[in-house]
């Protein structure tokens, strides 16, 4: 599974850089189709278009994972480089011995990393920076905790019909005057690989965050691109994930169906889909994870490793939010004060009116404030710092 | 005097809802980093549109079309 320099021995690592295999201790570079490792791999699988059964397990393909057992805590580690298997993940213990080869299914496709360690770190350097409300200590984190990690993904080529009945209302401040139709479609759609993250240790919300990922970057499957690199295993089943198909391509296929109907307030009444699976590939895609802590909380901030989109959410510096909000406060309430006197005097109604969207003031800043909690708590989840913590070997 | 008094607090009372709202969004856009979910119709290779009818009834019964 690791592929090993022809010149000295060493271990590999993918240099996402010159997008070739570098050995460390000699320099060597290699291609990623020419390794010795290549060749321990069985043929790639077929496609799975047409089949009768689009999941039939027989044209599933399966790799060799090196399962390692630790003495020290007892965890097992799947580990694809020679360098990572030292020490423990789990306990950092570095007790760890071999333990067996262990079978799993092997991914068709990868997007190697383009977005190099360096140039993650700029990018959410610069995201921070640009915060107003982020503390100092969080802008200058301390780089060393960044973890290069491919992500399971599954890709899904799906054919989606939808019957649907549709209202479109003119609004009463229309000319012509107000009018409520309704109307009938009937529409289909297929869609390409659409990915559904396949790893329960990362939020849907969060990995969908991370797209776009452009397929024209994307390989056949070559173990030595995992070098250097965490490789996690796809542990959802497909009816989980057919879910989150489902819902995705209904989104996508909802939004092209109003577009139909004319009008301006569209809502859609009732509506009955069905779907129609062609094709599953298993693929792995790139993410960069960086973890730092502020307060006893860990924060994961997510780098997408192809195009260096960076995700997440980070602490706030209360003292400055607290001094712009009083110095605003000050301001706003000084301008609302005198302006309702002198409209009140002049126009009455101005203030009457501005007076009925304090409720939709408070209620649009609390579903902000509620947006970005949500995100937070994707940032701090229990189970991301621990999906990182268990790759972090400094 | 008394709706004086009562517009000079709606007054003050709007200029802190105004700010807290704006507050809040700064506080999103400064806080919360790629929260889009772009790309989403690259996905989305053909788009058919079978049947199509205008001013349908509301009691449409979509199984039966």
């Amino acid at each position: 599974m690791t592929a090993k320099c022809a010149y000295c021995g060493g271990a590999l690592k993918f240099d996402a850089d010159i997008q070739m295999l570098v050995c460390k201790h000699c320099s060597g570079m290699f291609p990623v189709e020419k390794t010795e490792a290549e060749k321990m791999l069985s043929a790639p699988p077929e496609d799975m278009a047409g089949a009768a059964d689009f999941r039939d397990s027989t044209a599933i393909d399966e790799m060799e994972c090196r399962v390692y057992h630790c003495t020290s805590c007892g965890a097992e580690l799947l580990i694809n480089d020679v360098e990572a298997a030292t020490y423990c993940a789990y306990c950092g213990q570095p007790a760890i011995v071999f333990d067996r080869i262990a079978m799993r299914r092997r991914p068709k496709y990868i997007i190697p990393f383009s977005v190099t360690k360096n140039a993650a770190l700029v990018n959410i350097r610069e995201k921070f920076l640009k915060g107003g409300f982020i503390p100092k200590e969080v802008k200058y984190f301390n780089p060393d905790l960044l973890r290069g990690i491919y992500v399971p993904y599954m890709l899904y080529d799906v054919r989606c019909r939808a019957k649907q009945l549709l209202r479109s209302s003119v609004p009463a401040s229309n000319p012509a005057g107000s009018a409520t139709k309704y109307y009938y479609r009937d529409a289909g759609a297929f869609f390409s690989e659409i990915p559904a993250d396949a790893s329960s240790q990362i939020s849907n919300e969060f990995s969908e965050r991370l797209e776009p990922y452009y397929k024209n970057a994307m390989v056949e499957f070559k173990v030595e691109y995992l070098s250097g690199f965490y490789a996690d295993l796809e542990d959802k089943d497909f009816p989980y994930l057919s879910r989150i198909i489902k819902k995705r391509t209904a989104d996508m296929l909802n939004e092209q169906i109003l577009k139909t109907v004319p009008g301006n307030e569209k809502a859609l009444l009732n509506s009955k889909f069905s779907y129609e699976f062609e094709k599953e590939s298993y693929a792995l895609f790139p993410v960069w994870f960086m973890q730092f802590h502020k307060d006893e909380k860990t924060y994961t901030i997510m780098v997408n490793g192809q195009t260096g989109k960076v995700v997440g959410a980070v602490p706030t510096d209360r003292r400055k939010v607290l001094l712009c909000f009083s110095l605003l406060a000050l301001c706003f309430s000084s301008l609302g004060f005198s302006f309702f006197l002198m409209f009140w005097l002049t126009e009455p109604s101005i203030p009457i009116i501005l007076s009925l969207c304090i409720p939709v003031l408070i209620i649009g800043g609390f579903r902000k404030l509620r947006g970005l909690n949500t995100s937070r708590r994707f940032t701090t989840g229990r189970r991301i710092k621990k999906f990182v913590m268990e790759r972090q070997d400094s | 005097m008394e709706q004086l008094i009562f517009i000079a607090v709606a007054g003050v009372v709007f200029g802190l809802a105004l700010d807290f709202y704006l507050m809040a969004d700064q506080l999103k856009d400064s806080n919360e980093i790629g929260n889009s979910k772009c790309g989403r119709l690259d996905y989305m290779v053909t788009f058919d549109l079978f049947a199509s009818k205008d001013n349908v009834s509301k009691s449409l019964d979509i199984d039966k079309m």
